[in-house]
């Protein structure tokens, strides 16, 4: 079964081109523009991974996390969390309870995310 | 009103204030009013002294005059008087039959109506003389006439004469001299108050027999006029002649409050002849008097003249000299004032000068219009004063300059960083695109390297933004513990591959004892050391070797960097740090401005040292006290 991910950028082009290449590497890819829509998104269709900017508008990509974190639902517990973000660091997380991300700078391009998200979905080593 | 306020002027021209002008002013005045003072006094007692000297003499030289004078015209009396009995034939004829008309009680009315006629007619003639006697060799007046009975009946007397003598050679036979009354020619007497004097004459017959005596009165009141001794000429010295007991004999001054009877109160009747005395006389004034024998008798003539009248001159010249002492001071006071004032205005103007500078004001001048050192110091403060005034201007020019460039500088940043994020967010996508792109288009060789170009001119870009905005919008340093070799370790694995390709051998020196750890914000520090590294391989295009080394000493810990490339010529030193300055063709030119922005956030600094030629190096100092060493 086709392993889902859902893509959170504001960015048509980074949204557009990362759904693209998730999809090549044979994905179920989902894509929205904010937080906001994704959480709406999210109570309906679990996903495996979230892949999602930080700076978004209204709710940035860390807040969302520590919201999935919060409604509890058993859908989103073991979602994982890939911040793929234009800034070169870890913006700093205010809670350390939060579950684990991945942080990938932008720069890194689509062949760092690509190792990232199967690394951790374990998919081809 | 506006002499006033001319004086008021004046005034403030010529300010007597302060030590200065105060000492100056005592100075004038000890320097030239005290040699004054003192060679006035002196000249008074000296002038004192010799003018008591001369009134000496004066009044000696006046005595002994007037003392042969008055000896003299009682003289020339008493010898018109023994003329008068010599000469005369009627007398020698005519006493002997009055007298033995006067013993027998006979009236001869008209021997002695003849007598009394002829005395009448020499009194006439004699008329400093009060009163004419002729009385016999056995001294019973027989006939006398009076200045104010002249012309009346002749009245024979018994009376005898009390003090007619024989007549003395005076002048030839001293042994009269000291001996009784009845001895002397001339006699003063004192009756009822009343003085008079009187002389003598014998009468004799031609044999020589004396046969009477002619005798003559003479009163005070007449006596100016018989001793021919005129008031005016003893002006203010007041003359006395006493007797051989100090009974006023003749006096200059006939209003004298003075008694006959008794002896003149001046200690000059004892006095030995011819001295001098200081005293006060009967009338209670300080006199100078002398005294003087009258040659011929036992008299003595005393001169007195009142010490007012002797010194009065020498008083007024002293009143005069002290007037025009006391205007002398004043005008000296005047000129110390105006001469102490030209010297100490200008002191005081520049004193005032100086304390308004010193209180901020800036073009502070002083006028002094003079050719000495004052105007010449004057000058130099006006020179300075201006000078000072220019350098001020500079500063400021140059801090509002200096405040107008990091005015500029910060909307620069403003701008730059507003740009920045216009521009990364569809870099960021475009690069993701292209992403997709390069992966699409793998078996079209040509487009991939396309691609790859596109892609790392991208990089270029967003590198450059990303200088842009690390300059524009520093952030706070996070500051951990950190080894400064560790630093140096990671900073040399980064910038390997392009030292490599540059051909550079990066060369690291460590002290051999561990360094003491730093509190810094690692990423930053890193990044400000490999911007300095790589400017530093990029400076060395032919190869050539980057050194970086870690120094400690004390509280001072360096991390330098040191090429060997061509080094920066020293005019454009000071240019290096400036954002935007660069000499490559490629970059932003914000390198060094970043490093040294992150070296001064940590409050170090960075220092360079170049040797055009030779290489440069890069030194970052922190002060450990400063950058808060680890505690460990």
């Amino acid at each position: 079964m086709k392993k889902r991910i859902l893509v959170v950028e504001d960015n048509r082009l980074v949204r557009g081109s990362v759904t693209a290449t998730l999809k090549d590497a044979g994905y179920e890819v989902w894509s929205v523009e904010t937080a906001e829509s994704a959480l709406e998104l999210l109570l309906e269709l679990p996903v495996d991974l979230i892949v999602t900017d930080y700076r978004l508008p209204g709710m940035d990509g860390v807040s969302l996390l520590a919201r999935l974190q919060t409604l509890g639902s058993t859908s989103t517990e073991t979602t994982r969390m890939v911040i793929y973000s234009a800034a070169q660091k870890p913006v700093p997380q205010p809670d350390s309870s939060l579950p684990e991300t991945t942080w990938i700078p932008k720069s890194a391009g689509h062949t760092a995310l690509l190792r990232a998200i199967r690394g951790i979905l374990g998919e081809w080593g | 009103m506006n002499a006033a306020r001319g004086l008021r002027s004046v005034w403030r021209r010529f300010p007597i204030r302060g030590g200065l002008s105060r000492r100056i002013l005592v100075w004038f005045l000890a320097l030239s009013l005290a040699p004054l003072f003192v060679s006035n006094a002196v000249g008074y007692v000296v002038s004192r002294r010799i003018l008591k000297d001369q009134v000496r003499r004066y009044l000696n030289a006046l005595s002994e005059v007037e003392a042969r004078h008055v000896a003299s015209e009682i003289e020339r009396h008493q010898l018109y008087l023994s003329a008068v009995a010599a000469g005369n034939n009627f007398l020698f004829t005519t006493v002997p039959l009055a007298s033995a008309a006067m013993r027998e009680g006979r009236n001869r009315d008209s021997t002695l109506n003849a007598l009394h006629e002829h005395l009448d007619r020499k009194l006439a003639e004699l008329h400093p003389l009060t009163e004419l006697f002729v009385a016999d060799t056995g001294e019973l007046i027989i006939a006398a006439t009076r200045h104010d009975r002249i012309g009346s009946s002749y009245i024979p007397s018994t009376e005898r004469l009390p003090t007619v003598k024989e007549p003395a050679d005076v002048e030839s036979d001293p042994s009269h001299h000291g001996g009784a009354d009845e001895e002397a020619g001339t006699h003063a007497h004192a009756l009822a108050g009343n003085a008079f004097h009187e002389l003598s004459s014998p009468i004799v017959d031609g044999d020589g027999r004396r046969v009477g005596t002619l005798a003559a009165t003479v009163l005070f009141d007449r006596l100016q006029a018989f001793l021919r001794m005129p008031p005016h000429l003893a002006g203010d010295v007041h003359s006395f002649i006493v007797d051989e007991r100090g009974r006023p004999v003749v006096i200059s001054h006939l209003h004298t409050p003075i008694d006959f009877s008794q002896p003149l109160p001046s200690p000059l009747i004892e006095a030995p002849v011819g001295s001098v005395l200081q005293y006060v006389n009967y009338e209670g004034v300080e006199v100078l008097g002398t005294a003087v024998t009258v040659p011929g008798y036992d008299w003595r003539y005393i001169a007195e003249v009142s010490v007012a009248s002797a010194f009065g001159e020498l008083r007024d010249l002293a009143l005069l000299a002290g007037g025009l002492q006391a205007i002398f001071a004043l005008v000296l006071v005047a000129v110390v004032w105006l001469v102490a004032g030209s010297i100490v205005a200008p002191v005081d103007q520049l004193v005032t000068a100086a304390e308004r500078i010193r209180g901020g004001e800036l073009g502070v001048e002083v006028r002094i219009e003079r050719d000495d050192e004052i105007g010449h110091l004057g000058r130099t403060f006006n020179q300075m004063s201006a000078e000072l005034q220019r350098s001020a201007h500079r500063i400021e020019e140059l801090h509002e300059q200096e405040m107008r460039r990091a005015a500029q500088l910060a909307s620069v940043g403003e701008l730059a960083s507003g740009i920045a994020h216009e521009i990364k967010n569809p870099l960021v996508g475009a690069a993701s695109g292209l992403d997709l792109v390069a992966r699409r288009i793998t078996d079209d060789p040509g487009a991939a390297s396309i691609v790859e170009q596109v892609r790392f001119q991208l990089r270029r870009i967003e590198s450059a933004i990303r200088d842009l905005l690390s300059y524009a919008r520093p952030s706070d340093p996070r500051r951990a513990r950190v080894d400064p070799t560790q630093l140096l370790d990671r900073v040399l694995q980064l910038i390997r591959p392009q030292a490599e390709t540059a051909g550079v051998r990066l060369e690291k020196v460590v002290p051999a004892e561990p360094v003491p750890k730093l509190r810094l914000d690692p990423e930053q520090m890193t990044q400000a050391l490999v911007n300095l590294a790589l400017n530093g391989i990029q400076a060395m295009r032919d190869g050539g070797i980057l050194t970086l080394a870690v120094r400690s000493t004390g509280d001072v810990a360096r991390i330098s960097i040191t090429d060997t490339g061509p080094g920066i010529a020293p005019e454009e030193i000071e240019r290096i740090f400036r954002p935007f300055f660069t000499t490559k063709h490629e970059g932003t030119g914000l390198g060094l401005a970043i490093s040294r922005g992150i070296v001064e956030r940590h409050g170090g600094r960075l220092e360079v040292d170049s040797t055009p030629g030779q290489g440069s190096t890069f030194t970052l100092v922190f002060e450990l006290t400063r950058t808060e060493p680890a505690r460990v």
